[in-house]
């Protein structure tokens, strides 16, 4: 986009906003306003007086566009990747990346009471790469949009969701529950003998189709799916392996899981305690 | 980020109601949520956010403003209106950039939006501005288009149109444009469709329901509502004038209802 037309979209969104207070009084003031702001010449003499403004004018837009961006891949629950943002968002402005994104952030913080949480990556499957991150949490550049308001402003009489949206959290965090007491992975075969048994059958009126909706948890990053090589998995058939992926360690603590899973089971005091022990040491977390 | 600096000597209306805080905050959540409501539901969610925020309770409108000022900065807007449809206030989170099609993008394919604008341009460019299409004639679209949708993938793209308060379905099983279309994608509609796309002389917002001229050449068009504010009660049968050319008003001349 020319810088011209950029201002000129700065330009018609100011007029736009001020559409939003003023009440239209006579028929046809609209139409002409739009033709005046198409005129370039009238906005000749604004030049010279804008280039000293444009660089912190065209630094504050970008940090909007990204905050817009942030929040249209948060809609369809879509990673953001930090190359996208560079490349769809700020373009030529790729290198003050920093500088925007703190901005960003501030921002989606005070309007939405959201944030970005870098997501962890992927454990490295190459043995020799594992060594060299050393056991440091290894981030990836990509991230999640996530609430930071507290949890108990999530009300359902406040934020809407979707029967689509409760069933497929539901089924998830059931699925993360199972993997987490699982030592944290589980293959294919038993994931499925699970869902077989919830009656989650490959092709249900509630859920569609099985083999889809899981496909969406690992592409949305709840959930993450590892080939097995023949060796370790010791079949012929090629075995996958389920775990919980970055977007699910970001968003559900480990306590959390572990409260989730002890309330089904309605006990208390040391019972509570030491059962919650025994959820621990079937996520082989030391605690 | 624009805090608003306050004046000494406020006592009457301390700086916490004009400033953007966590009810705004919170009732930004609730209306990214929403996208549309009703006012009187999003005022119920405002009072329900102050209780829990332990916050007073402002004017709506104030509220609302205070929001509106802080998002502009993102080409957001709320937006307040009535709807066309059943003449109640309603509130919706609206984008005020141009591009607003665009947005789409988000949820939907090049494919699913292709479908949406020819069925937007079905609506709107109805025969006698019925702006309204038979769901038949809908379905019949999916398969004409390159490349084509089965009738099947069309019935669940109209579903999800209709579940995203993109289109409506009347009672009668036509599809109408959802009034989160008419305020979204204003710009688009008046744009593309400068000859049928008429704005209400009352309000001048765009006017799909309600009431035209019996004058042909005439464009006066007045929304169901905003006609009856205008017209006083017809107790003695007295004649009633269009506000522009001063031919007789029928007001059982309407455009966008039912029709027998």
């Amino acid at each position: 986009m020319s810088s011209r037309a950029r201002r000129q979209r700065i330009l018609r969104d100011e007029d736009d906003e001020d559409d939003e207070y003023t009440q239209p009084s006579t028929s046809g003031t609209q139409r002409e306003s739009k033709r005046i702001r198409q005129e370039d010449s009238s906005y000749n003499e604004l030049d010279s007086q804008l280039t000293a403004e444009q660089t912190s004018q065209d630094l504050e837009r970008k940090v909007n566009d990204t905050v817009r961006y942030a929040l249209a891949c948060e809609h369809r629950k879509q990673v953001i990747r930090k190359d996208d943002i560079a490349r769809k968002v700020l373009t030529d402005r790729s290198r003050s990346f920093p500088a925007i994104f703190d901005k960003t952030q501030a921002k989606l913080r005070h309007l939405f009471g959201m944030e970005l949480t870098e997501l962890v990556s992927k454990e490295k499957s190459n043995p020799a790469k594992r060594a060299a991150a050393n056991g440091k949490v290894v981030l990836s550049k990509t991230y999640v949009l996530r609430n930071i308001l507290p949890e108990e402003q999530n009300d359902p009489q406040i934020i809407h969701h979707t029967d689509d949206e409760y069933q497929s959290t539901g089924l998830l965090y059931v699925i993360l529950s199972l993997i987490f007491v699982n030592e944290q992975s589980m293959n294919d075969e038993l994931l499925m003998s699970h869902l077989n048994r919830l009656r989650i059958p490959e092709e249900s009126e509630t859920f569609g189709d099985r083999a889809r909706m899981l496909d969406g948890f690992v592409k949305q990053g709840y959930l993450q799916r590892q080939k097995l090589n023949a060796e370790v998995a010791q079949s012929d058939q090629p075995v996958f392996q389920y775990s919980w992926g970055p977007r699910a360690k970001a968003e559900v603590p480990e306590q959390n899981m572990v409260g989730l899973i002890s309330s089904v089971y309605h006990v208390q005091g040391s019972e509570l305690d030491r059962l919650q022990d025994s959820i621990y040491k079937a996520a082989s977390i030391d605690t | 980020m624009a805090t608003t600096e306050t004046m000494n000597g406020q006592e009457q209306h301390p700086h916490e109601m004009t400033e953007y805080n966590g009810t705004h905050r919170l009732f930004m959540q609730s209306m990214l949520s929403h996208r549309i409501l009703e006012e009187s539901q999003a005022e119920v969610i405002y009072e329900k956010i102050c209780d829990m925020l332990n916050a007073d309770k402002a004017d709506f409108g104030d509220f609302v403003a205070v929001i509106n000022k802080e998002i502009s900065d993102v080409d957001l807007a709320l937006r307040r209106t009535v709807d066309e449809y059943n003449s109640s206030a309603i509130i919706a989170l609206v984008n005020t950039r141009g591009d607003e099609v665009a947005q789409l993008a988000t949820t939907y394919t090049a494919n699913e939006i292709g479908f949406f604008k020819r069925v937007l341009e079905l609506i709107v460019t109805a025969d006698d501005e019925a702006f309204s299409l038979g769901s038949m004639a809908a379905i019949r679209e999916g398969p004409k288009l390159k490349p084509a949708f089965s009738q099947r993938e069309t019935e669940e793209l109209l579903n999800k149109l209709v579940a995203d308060k993109w289109l409506m379905r009347r009672r009668d099983g036509y599809y109408v444009l959802h009034m989160r279309s008419i305020i979204e994608l204003q710009n688009y509609l008046k744009e593309t469709f400068e000859n049928e796309i008429h704005e209400c002389l009352m309000c001048m917002e765009i006017v799909t329901v309600g009431e035209r001229c019996s004058q042909g050449r005439c464009e006066v068009r007045l929304h169901t509502h905003c006609a009856a504010g205008y017209f006083p009660e017809q107790d003695n049968g007295s004649e009633i004038k269009c506000p522009t050319c001063g031919t007789t008003w029928a007001r059982d001349n309407t455009i966008g209802t039912i029709r027998q």
